[in-house]
């Protein structure tokens, strides 16, 4: 292409005649500049003007800024520095990057004066696309400042979001703490001392609260109830479900002696405040201290375990017993154990028995059954107390778990009968 | 957990949920939402089918005894005091809810629950079937 075919493809030298053309034509300079250079910056003095001939430059405000903004992409007919022909004090209101290696055909003030002293349209026509460029400077600042805003509107309504969720969450964590120390509350603080028994018990939720308790509630002189129970459900409503059912328990074990019965009963109030979504699994018993017997009846709960002193595991009776909470008149299972001097007995929920680890392998009743009597032989002649002993067997729940979530809660009552 | 489910022809029509994998604290609340989701299509009898089940634990309990619950709640014909009657005899069985094929682990969590009080329990799906 001619230095006079590009000449006339800017807008503001396109009427001009092809003598006035050529003049400016023997009066412009090529210049070839390399690629990756800044032609000029921003704030800069400088009195020329520029046609591109062939390449790319980029006109940049604020180069190398935060704010930096590529204004727009120049090439072949395309003319940079037009501003700096009508502004007296010659600075550049953006930077010019050019982007490969580019030839241009460059103007000078003094050539361009003397261009419009010839063609005084000129002027007009520059002053007309001046305008348009501002124009369009101002729309896409405006538009540039409207989507500034509309990001920090929605990064504002996040760090909202993000804060409501944050205050929601503290709540909730004091809300379970709160329910989590009421919980532990309704558990025996102490456990009473048996004469002629050794007791221990533990629970540990899985989650901070759970649906497992136990009790112990010395009844009279000579009987003592125990009772252990797992509600079928988790969180909060499984909680205040555990609480309700703990509080039966202890109400109604004074008014009657049958264990059935008190189960009977304490199924009678939770159908009446509950509706049947929730359920739970109880064994409650009583102990008689002098006469070593064990009567419980069981509402779908695990059986107890329980090994005499020589550590030998004994099978007890079962019958089928149904859950608190499903039917108006549940059946359950009602045994009579005798126990005798240095027998270990264990009331326990699933959670003990269920305990997955990363194989998905349960411990198992017999892996249950097995690590009881391990653990009081690896002690000095079996010299573990009950306490000692549901201690050692969370410990070994903990190893077999290794790096797996606990899913259940974790309950266990001992009651060691001395020599 | 996975559930597929299958329509059958007995003397009633009974729909199967052929279950696979373990019902327990993470995978309870599926079996409630699909057992629901058909009975609220209209699904009246039901038959869980546990060949491939290899353990159910409380919360599983908890989802078997909940749909016990909605279907005898929808089909009626059993008020608390003959319910009460049959359990305490042995007379009463859903006929409305039925398992089949549990493995011996499951069968004994099933029985130490005392659900076979009140569901029957059969030792595999032909069973439980023909005897809707």
């Amino acid at each position: 292409m001619t230095y006079q075919a590009v000449i006339r493809r800017v807008p503001f030298f396109s009427h001009l005649s092809s003598e006035a053309i050529d003049r400016l034509a023997l009066g412009m300079k090529e210049v070839r500049v390399p690629a990756r250079t800044i032609l000029f910056r921003e704030g800069e003095y400088s009195d020329k003007f520029y046609i591109v001939l062939e390449g790319r430059i980029a006109i940049i405000k604020g180069m190398d800024t935060p704010s930096e903004q590529i204004l727009r992409s120049t090439t072949t007919g395309d003319f940079v520095g037009e501003m700096s022909l009508l502004d007296r004090d010659g600075l550049r209101s953006a930077s010019a990057w050019v982007d490969v290696e580019t030839s241009l055909l460059a103007m000078d003030r003094a050539t361009f004066e003397n261009l419009l002293k010839e063609e005084p349209t000129i002027a007009y026509d520059m002053l007309a696309l001046l305008g348009r460029r501002l124009n369009e400077s101002h729309e896409k600042a405006i538009h540039d400042l409207r989507e500034k805003g509309k990001h920090l509107t929605e990064a504002y309504d996040e760090l909202r979001r993000a804060q409501d969720q944050i205050i929601e969450k503290q709540v909730i964590e004091r809300e379970l703490l709160q329910a989590h120390k009421m919980q532990q509350s309704m558990l025996p603080v102490r456990l009473p001392p048996l004469a002629g028994y050794d007791i221990g018990a533990t629970m540990i939720p899985a989650r901070q609260i759970g649906g497992d308790f136990y009790d112990v509630i010395p009844l009279d002189e000579q009987r003592v109830g125990l009772a252990i129970g797992d509600v079928c459900g988790k969180g909060i409503p499984a909680a205040m479900y555990m609480s309700l059912v703990c509080n039966l328990l202890r109400a109604e074990a004074h008014f009657h002696a049958s264990p059935a019965k008190v189960l009977q009963q304490v199924n009678h109030h939770l159908r009446l405040m509950y509706s049947r979504d929730i359920f739970v699994t109880v064994l409650y018993g009583v102990l008689h201290l002098a006469r070593r017997t064990f009567h419980y009846a069981r509402a779908g709960h695990e059986p107890p375990l329980l090994w005499n002193q020589g550590l030998q595991f004994r099978s007890l009776k079962m019958k089928p017993g149904q859950l608190l909470g499903l039917f108006d008149a549940p059946q359950f299972d009602q045994q009579r154990v005798q126990l005798h001097p240095g027998d270990t007995l264990l009331l326990y929920t699933d959670g003990v028995t269920e305990a997955q680890n990363e194989r998905g392998q349960f411990l198992g009743l017999d892996g249950l059954v097995e690590t009881i009597p391990t653990l009081a032989a690896s002690s000095a002649a079996g010299a573990l107390s009950a306490q000692q002993l549901c201690d050692q067997v969370v410990n070994v729940l903990h190893t077999h778990y290794g790096e797996v979530k606990k899913m259940d809660d974790i309950t266990m009552l001992t009651l060691r009968v001395l020599s | 957990m996975e559930i597929t489910v299958s329509h059958e022809q007995a003397r009633v029509p009974v729909l199967v949920f052929h279950i696979r994998g373990d019902i327990d604290a993470t995978s309870y609340e599926q079996l409630e939402t699909q057992a629901q989701t058909e009975i609220q299509r209209g699904a009246r009898f039901l038959a869980l089918d546990l060949t491939d089940v290899a353990y159910v634990s409380s919360y599983g309990v908890r989802a078997i005894s909940h749909i016990f619950t909605w279907l005898r709640d929808l089909a009626g014909g059993d008020d608390d005091a003959s319910l009460s009657k049959g359990l305490r005899d042995g007379s009463y069985k859903s006929r409305h809810l039925k398992i089949a094929h549990p493995s011996p682990q499951v069968l004994k969590m099933l029985t130490t629950v005392g659900l076979d009080m009140f569901l029957e329990i059969h030792s595999d799906l032909k069973h439980a079937l023909k005897s809707f």
